[in-house]
């Protein structure tokens, strides 16, 4: 009882001691802006056929194959410019996929150029192959 | 001079208001609790290939770098291709998150389609592949 009239009547209590809580909020914030990282990344996705519908897509669906610096489609060196052209003649509109078959020589500079060519040339499922 | 004399008689200013830097300081510790991800980097400066057909991609990803002379880096450790697939799988035995593969303009294909393949039989939600817009 003596403890509550003591509030009720002084007015020595105005404020309560905030600086703790500061203290601890400033350090709260050193730490977080020391560890946040930016992480600010762009890319494209890609897959991998599974190995058993690798073979049955093998005749309807364009295959690329990559070897050093080159691009061969059906057999013939037709160059990374020639990609985009050459997926949209043979897409036309259908649901092709595009199988790209890295060779030992590639880059993935060029592998990279290769998908984003493909999807440029309207190329919905690209799935790359390493080959034999 | 006036004003100086009433500064140094008088005791009327006795704390400064501190109240907007409190107020201030919650703000910006919001923000950076709101954007933290901790996100382990690969730690190797690598040569992205440029591409137009990209996308912003999720920050909550595992970083793995592969270099130029096919080394494969995840957070300042040289893992090695067979590393990757443990290390997948441990990070995402909690919950799926996606494979981000930093590879440099000059890093064997093989070794990119590997990698993909490790990061996949590793149980990665989806696999992309890093790269700097043109």
């Amino acid at each position: 009882m003596a403890i509550k009239r003591n509030f009720a009547s002084s007015e020595d209590m105005t404020e309560i001691n905030i600086s703790p809580l500061i203290d601890m909020v400033f350090i709260l914030l050193i730490f977080f802006i020391v560890t946040t990282v930016f992480v600010e990344e762009d890319g494209m996705k890609v897959s991998k056929p599974e190995s058993d519908s690798a073979v049955s897509l093998d005749k309807d669906s364009i295959n690329f194959k990559l070897s050093g610096t080159q691009v061969f489609l059906e057999g013939r060196d037709i160059g990374v410019g020639n990609v985009r052209s050459a997926v949209n003649r043979m897409i036309q509109g259908r649901d092709l996929p595009v199988i790209i078959n890295v060779g030992k020589k590639a880059t993935a500079g060029l592998l990279v150029r290769v998908i984003d060519e493909s999807r440029l040339g309207g190329a919905e499922h690209i799935s790359l192959a390493e080959s034999k | 001079m006036k004003r100086h004399n009433k500064l140094a008689e008088g005791e009327e200013l006795k704390e400064i208001n501190i109240s907007p830097l409190i107020d201030m300081v919650f703000i910006l510790l919001i923000f950076f609790i709101v954007t933290t991800v901790f996100v382990e980097e690969p730690g190797v400066e690598v040569q992205k290939p440029k591409a137009v057909s990209i996308h912003d991609l999720e920050r909550n990803s595992i970083l793995i770098a592969i270099t130029a002379k096919g080394e494969v880096v995840y957070g300042g450790k040289q893992i090695g291709i067979g590393g990757i697939r443990p290390t997948v799988r441990r990070l995402c035995s909690q919950e799926k998150m996606p494979v981000i593969l930093q590879v440099d303009e000059n890093a064997p294909g093989p070794l990119v389609v590997r990698s993909i393949d490790e990061a996949k039989l590793g149980k990665a939600l989806d696999v992309f592949i890093s790269a700097n817009p043109i």
